[in-house]
């Protein structure tokens, strides 16, 4: 019987005669499926890479931080008591913009190119896109002041101003009070946070007080702080961190160890331990320096990225010069913009001896 | 003891700018201990009394309670358990 299954990229790579065959030998249909189900594959894995960090929207602008806090009158039968209102708001956006990836070839290479050379130049695309989207969520979380960016990809708003924010910082938009009625000043109040203090005491106190920031706003489901591998050291040394143990090894009956098993698979992207109830994480894309701690559990999520309304726009795409012929492409294409969504779930922590206590932002 | 400054000023590049991306001087920074007992680390609110400059017991002793009230993150609720543990 013969075997089953779906035609992918793989398959193309792994034939050797199929591989080294020219493109311009097969008729399109039998080439483009199996690469436009990668790309399928590809767009799925970025989202799903994202998705503990950043919700989807292809909105503009969205209205953030209303302050709802009323007092009840003392009356009598005769008092109306006075409308209170003046609840303020505060406002965020999402820019759009568009990514390419020239795949760059004359009408003679299109002729001579063979299969492996076309898939190879698709994986290229795609690590590419992936760089631009890490890129895009970096600039957006580590960014601490906020700008305006303006609309071009919108025909009925073009040229419309948008306010790119930053997670809280101080920036004077109204911040909700929590659920204890607890009160936040808007000028004041900022998640980005420096200090000079790298390690010891003064570092576990900088910690903890990260991980207050975010709870102290609702957002204490599944709070997560993600620190760069050079940090591993660091962080295994606080007093109020403990540690996951590997696989196989049984903690001694009067030790303290935490719920979780430590990958032993990977050492750039891994839970490594608990942090006074906040699971620590080792992340490929955290600078080093620097402490990012929040709910990964909360739907709303610190960012969004933003997408075009049309659906055929989104993710990594191949912008063929004709649709009718997917292949003749010069570029692959995508468009997308990061802006922060909910602003107080998020606060990240800068730790260095020469900062001078102030954050410092970091350059990608 | 951690340099601590005010918030709300970042350096991005070479310059000092606030959360509008506006540029400003560098901000005065409070180095050195202050004089008195130190919050201890189990203290409730001890980092939101901390962000709001009252970084020892006498100071919480002397505080009245609707300043610490106007500190972020600060509630009745709170405040009850800061009078609790602050000690005579």
């Amino acid at each position: 019987m013969s075997t089953t299954g779906t035609y992918t990229i793989a398959d193309l790579l792994s034939n050797r005669d199929a591989a080294e065959a020219r493109v311009i030998d097969y008729t399109p249909e039998a080439l483009i499926q199996p690469l436009n189900d990668a790309l399928a594959a590809h767009n799925a894995q970025v989202q799903d890479m994202m998705s503990d960090l950043v919700a989807r929207t292809t909105e503009r602008t969205g209205t953030y931080g209303v302050q709802q806090d009323a007092e009840m009158v003392e009356a009598d039968e005769f008092t109306r008591a006075p409308t209170q209102k003046g609840q303020a708001k505060g406002s965020v956006g999402w820019p759009l913009g568009k990514k390419q990836f020239a795949l760059g070839w004359t009408n003679d290479y299109f002729i001579r190119t063979t299969v492996k050379d076309m898939v190879e130049k698709q994986i290229l695309a795609q690590r590419a896109h992936v760089n631009a989207l890490r890129r895009g969520v970096r600039d957006a979380l580590f960014g601490p002041t906020n700008y305006t960016a303006y609309e071009r990809y919108d025909v009925e708003a073009y040229d419309q101003a948008l306010s790119i924010k930053r997670l809280l910082n101080a920036d004077g938009d109204p911040i909700p009070i929590n659920r204890n009625a607890a009160s936040f000043n808007g000028a004041t109040h900022s998640h980005y946070i420096g200090t000079t203090s790298t390690s010891g005491a003064g570092l576990n106190t900088a910690l903890m007080s990260l991980v207050d920031d975010v709870i102290e706003h609702d957002h204490g489901g599944a709070v997560r702080i993600y620190i760069n591998r050079a940090q591993e050291a660091t962080v295994r040394a606080l007093d109020g961190f403990t540690a996951y143990l590997a696989p196989g090894i049984i903690a001694g009956i009067t030790a303290d160890r935490a719920a979780g098993t430590l990958d032993t698979t990977r050492l750039d992207n891994r839970a490594i331990g608990q942090f006074h109830g906040a699971e620590v994480w080792t992340k490929p894309w955290m600078p080093a320096a620097y402490y990012f701690a929040f709910d990964s559990s909360d739907s709303r999520k610190p960012l969004r990225m933003r997408e075009p309304v049309e659906r055929q726009l989104r993710g990594l795409r191949r912008a063929a010069e004709l649709n009718t012929f997917p292949l003749h492409a010069q570029y692959m294409e995508a468009h997308f913009g990061f802006g922060a969504w909910t602003r107080t779930n998020g606060a990240i922590l800068h730790a260095d001896a020469g900062n001078g206590g102030v954050y410092v932002a970091p350059t990608f | 003891m951690a340099t601590i400054k005010e918030g709300g000023v970042y350096k991005v590049g070479d310059q000092f700018q606030n959360a509008k991306g506006e540029k400003v001087s560098a901000p005065r920074s409070t180095a050195g201990a202050p004089e008195g007992t130190a919050l201890p680390d189990d203290f409730p609110g001890r980092a939101k009394l901390v962000k709001g400059k009252i970084t020892t017991l006498e100071a919480v002793r002397a505080a009245p309670d609707a300043d610490i009230i106007a500190l972020d993150g600060i509630a009745e609720t709170l405040l009850q358990q800061i009078r609790a543990a602050q000690g005579a």
